[in-house]
């Protein structure tokens, strides 16, 4: 049932945004761009009607060759840009992943070793003052604030940009996966055997070692599953910080409706995330949809638009 | 009962009493309303008009909190865009957490409904709900109300899933069925059990979806997708604050900031306090 | 007796919303014997365990002082060095143990060894003093206070154990390879006491080491204390509901404390709470209420006796506690009469072997 949920989700948004049937593909782009011969195989298997598979095939080799998907306000093939700012997008992420596992874990830490932080109000506070934020204005006051400094992103290579986006996409990144680990603690810290560490007089090395499992499995699930939305959530991030990745591709398109360019990141971005859903389910802790269930909604309840 | 009150000193033997908390949260709540409604007040404000002689004036010069770009007075204009954001986001959260509650307590009938609500939960994680605003609205256009509806057909999923398994819960408990036995009615476990029980998980659902709903909103029509420049949202403004920073006009940046953060910080600390006991969703 | 003990003096502990769970709670811990903590449910015998353990609940105001006075001394007699562990002053030989003296500073107690149990230098200390074993805890329901995946071979090392030796409990060592839930009630009770044990501790406070366990099985862990507390000089602090179980197997020697709303209303020896010869009604008819006392809490009153439900005005037993709190002094719980000032405590006679 999962499987299918997923496979629908998936299906739907690929196939509602690409598909030749969709009149809007035929009309706004694609088209007029597509070669003759192209378009005179889309019309045959369109109208012949035989396979829907058939068609469906020729249109993601179409898709990728970069016949049929061409984008319209990049003036390049969409496999191209894809391609060439896919890599800028998982250089940032890669950075982000860096920079968010270590705010985690040491947050984490601190939460397994103070019983009392998972609990204070205060920090209970901060977490939510911080989930509340949203990533385009911490993008912004970076702009803001550091301007100056940033390397000019019209003239410099994209790698100097990395680091201001990956911070602000971390800082996003955490909040969330502080706020499940949060929870996780308070948790854990009221279970009698977490208890008795105290009572019992281990040092503290000893009871961070032991309740910190605890914490970070609650930790893995959203961290995993949320890579993706994370990533293309924060596509206003690059927008903002003018970072030539696929998020900010994908929002020029979509304020310019090019719709191959946006379909095609809809369906990558669909795919990685099944993949990475289907990944947790089965080889993750448990591997129940419980599990997965509260992941998602420590992410939901943790960052609302997530 | 006099031997009670000759030593003071001692506790009395009554039951003990839960802690002040609830009183603190509907304070907290009852708070929040009235900001609310000032809020959405702005929205029925008689709008400024655009006059290009007065941009850019500082706070005090140019009335409260200064002008904007337009020549528009940016405190009543803010008010307006916050209270016009606000007012959307209330109604999405409302009617988003209705269609998920009845959909979440259907679901949990049966055990295959239930997997189809999984499923579906996580069918929406499967494309971002940033992602797919973006899309509809880029494409189709429709400004704030076309943001709402996406925001709503991404979300109910989660508050199906907070609401309707507690429901259930509730209506299976064995103090319900101890109350049934006693003779107790439908309306009667509805309005003792069923509606309390759940009340905490409506309110949580209603303050994720809330500042969801304004984050979508201002993300989407910051970044131009689908919106006129010149409309009255926060997003926009924002915009045009960046820009106007540069010539150092910065309370046309401050001011919407600092309102776009008014209307989250208060629902997002909620949704923290009362999902921190629903911990196992 | 002349053997030294470990008091708690006027400890308070009391909860938002609650009030006073504990109200200037005075108790002594003898040195070489056990003392047993009873009282009826919600009277504080366990929030007293928790609040040596360091669990109190974060929102609790706690007051009072550990005097741990009479077992402290200081090398050479003089003011040990800040820096100073505990463990290194430790000395087994004589039995005394010194304290660095920054829990033995002003504010604290004025005086080596008092260590305030409301205070965040005083709660440093003990979980100092806990570290290093000086105090040891063995929570109630043992069970879940294990983690449950780890075996307890790796929950043993993380304490600092790495080779316990459980002989002396009747148990295999290789036991210890099992997880928590592969191990019987009982043999997770003893494994739990032989972890508060090994760190030879100076106090050691039991929660219901024998809730749960069958007669043979309590029996068997209370000769445990037995031996732990005169063995080793320990004062043993055991909170029980067993009555039955207290008569079998307690010395005479061994003290019992009764504890009612928060105070203690009896400090009597165990023969003498047996025999009913205890000060104060409540801790006469607590005693009465024992199997082998014909279990008959009370003479039947003239009338209808009260409705077992209504609690509050018809509770015979509560009466008579709420009484003796009273008569104790005016609002002075009993235990206060033995203030810290030195005045010796007010012992019941004991009057040794009465069977």
């Amino acid at each position: 049932m999962i499987l299918a949920g997923l496979a629908g989700g998936a299906g739907v948004f690929a196939l509602s945004a690409a598909s030749p049937s969709n009149p809007l593909a035929h009309t706004v782009a694609g088209w007029e761009f597509a070669s003759a011969e192209a378009r005179e195989n889309l019309a045959a298997a369109y109208d012949t009607g035989g396979w829907p598979g058939a068609w469906w095939q020729w249109l993601l080799t179409s898709l990728t060759t970069g016949d049929l998907g061409y984008s319209r306000l990049l003036h390049t093939a969409v496999g191209e840009v894809v391609l060439g700012r896919g890599l800028n997008t998982v250089a940032a992420t890669l950075c982000a992943v860096v920079i968010t596992a270590v705010i985690v874990l040491i947050a984490s830490v601190l939460l397994a070793r103070f019983p009392g932080l998972a609990h204070h109000s205060a920090a209970s506070g901060l977490i939510g003052a911080w989930l509340a934020v949203p990533s385009f204005l911490i993008a912004l006051i970076i702009v803001v604030l550091f301007g100056r400094q940033l390397p000019n992103p019209a003239t410099s290579a994209p790698i100097t940009l990395i680091p201001s986006v990956a911070i602000t996409i971390a800082l996003a990144w955490s909040a969330m996966l502080i706020a499940a680990a949060r929870s996780a603690a308070a948790e854990v810290w009221s279970t009698p055997w977490a208890r008795a560490l105290i009572g019992r007089g281990f040092s503290s090395t000893a009871r961070v070692r032991t309740v910190l499992p605890s914490v970070l499995s609650a930790v893995r699930a959203p961290a995993v599953i949320y890579v993706p939305v994370v990533v293309l959530g924060e596509a206003a991030v690059e927008a903002v910080l003018s970072y030539p990745g696929l998020g900010n591709a994908l929002v020029e398109a979509a304020a310019g409706a090019d719709l191959p360019l946006l379909a095609t990141v809809t369906a990558i971005a669909a795919a990685v995330t099944t993949g990475l859903v289907l990944g947790v389910r089965s080889f993750g802790a448990g591997g129940d949809d419980r599990f997965l269930v509260s992941g998602a909604g420590a992410g939901g309840l943790g960052k609302g638009y997530a | 009962m006099n031997r009670r009150d000759q030593s003071p000193s001692r506790q009395p033997l009554r039951p003990r009493r839960r802690s002040l908390r609830p009183s603190r949260r509907v304070w907290g709540v009852l708070i929040l309303g009235v900001l609310l409604v000032l809020l959405i007040c702005g929205r029925f404000m008689p709008g400024e008009g655009t006059d290009f002689s007065r941009a850019l004036l500082p706070p005090v010069d140019g009335g409260l909190l200064g002008t904007d770009h337009f020549g528009r007075s940016v405190a009543v204009t803010v008010w307006d865009a916050a209270g016009g954001s606000a007012l959307a986001a209330l109604i999405t959260a409302a009617v988003t957490t209705a269609i998920g509650a009845g959909i979440g307590v259907v679901s949990t009938l049966s055990n295959g409904l239930s997997k189809v609500s999984t499923g579906l939960l996580i069918a929406t994680l499967v494309v971002p709900s940033m992602l797919f605003t973006f899309i509809v609205v880029g494409i189709l256009g429709g400004g704030r109300t076309a943001i709402m509806v996406t925001v709503a057909l991404t979300h109910w999923p989660l508050a199906a899933q907070l609401i309707g398994p507690k429901v259930r819960e509730e209506w299976t408990s064995g103090w319900v069925r101890f109350d049934r036995c006693l003779g107790a009615g439908r309306t009667q476990i509805l309005r003792w059990h069923v509606l309390p029980a759940a009340g905490g998980r409506v309110a949580a659902a209603m303050a994720v979806i809330f500042p969801s709903a304004v984050v979508h909103e201002a993300t989407t029509a910051f970044l131009g997708i689908g919106v006129d420049p010149a409309a009255v949202s926060l997003g926009p403004l924002i915009a045009w604050g960046q820009s106007d920073m540069t010539v150092g006009a910065w309370w046309t940046l401050v001011v919407p900031t600092c309102a776009l953060m008014v209307l989250l910080l208060p629902p997002t600390i909620l949704a923290r306090r009362l999902g921190e006991r629903p911990r196992s969703l | 007796m002349t053997e030294p003990v470990i008091g708690i003096r006027t400890a308070t502990l009391s909860l938002p919303g609650t009030g006073e769970v504990l109200s200037a709670l005075n108790l002594e811990m003898r040195l070489g014997g056990i003392t047993w903590l009873v009282g009826e449910s919600g009277a504080g015998k366990s929030t007293l365990c928790n609040l040596l353990a360091g669990l109190s609940p974060v929102d609790a105001k706690v007051s009072g002082v550990l005097d741990l006075s009479e077992i402290v001394g200081a090398r050479d007699g003089r003011v040990a060095s800040e820096k100073r562990d505990i463990t290194e002053a430790a000395a087994p030989g004589d039995g005394r143990i010194g304290l660095g003296a920054g829990q033995g500073r002003t504010d604290l107690g004025t005086r080596w060894g008092r260590i305030g149990l409301g205070t965040r230098q005083g709660r440093r200390a003990m979980a100092k003093l806990r570290r290093s074993g000086v105090i040891a805890w063995a929570p109630q329901n043992a069970m879940d206070t294990f983690p449950p995946a780890m075996r307890l071979t790796e929950w043993f090392s993380r304490t600092g154990l790495d080779s316990p030796d459980l002989a002396a409990y009747g148990l295999e060592n290789s036991i210890l390879r099992r997880l928590p839930h592969q191990v019987s009630g009982g043999q997770i009770s003893r494994i739990s006491l032989a972890a508060a044990v090994a760190k030879s501790p100076r106090l050691l406070v039991c929660d219901e080491p024998t809730a749960g366990l069958d007669p043979e099985q309590a029996d068997a862990v209370v000769g445990v204390l037995n031996d732990q507390a005169s063995a080793g000089s320990r004062a043993v602090l055991a909170v029980t509901h067993d009555l039955s179980g207290l008569q079998r197997n307690a010395r005479p020697g061994d003290r019992v404390a009764v504890a009612f709303n928060g105070h203690i209303v009896e400090d009597c020896s165990v023969a003498a709470f047996f025999a009913g010869r205890a000060a104060n009604a409540y801790v006469q008819a607590l005693a009465a209420a024992a199997p082998a006392a014909g279990a008959h809490p009370l003479p039947l009153a003239d009338g209808a006796r009260p409705k077992p439900w209504v609690y509050r005005d018809g509770d015979e037993l509560r009466r008579l506690g709420e009484e003796s709190v009273r008569t104790a002094g005016q609002g002075q719980p009993a235990g206060r009469m033995r203030t810290a000032s030195g005045s010796g405590p007010k012992h019941i006679d004991d009057g040794g072997g009465s069977e």
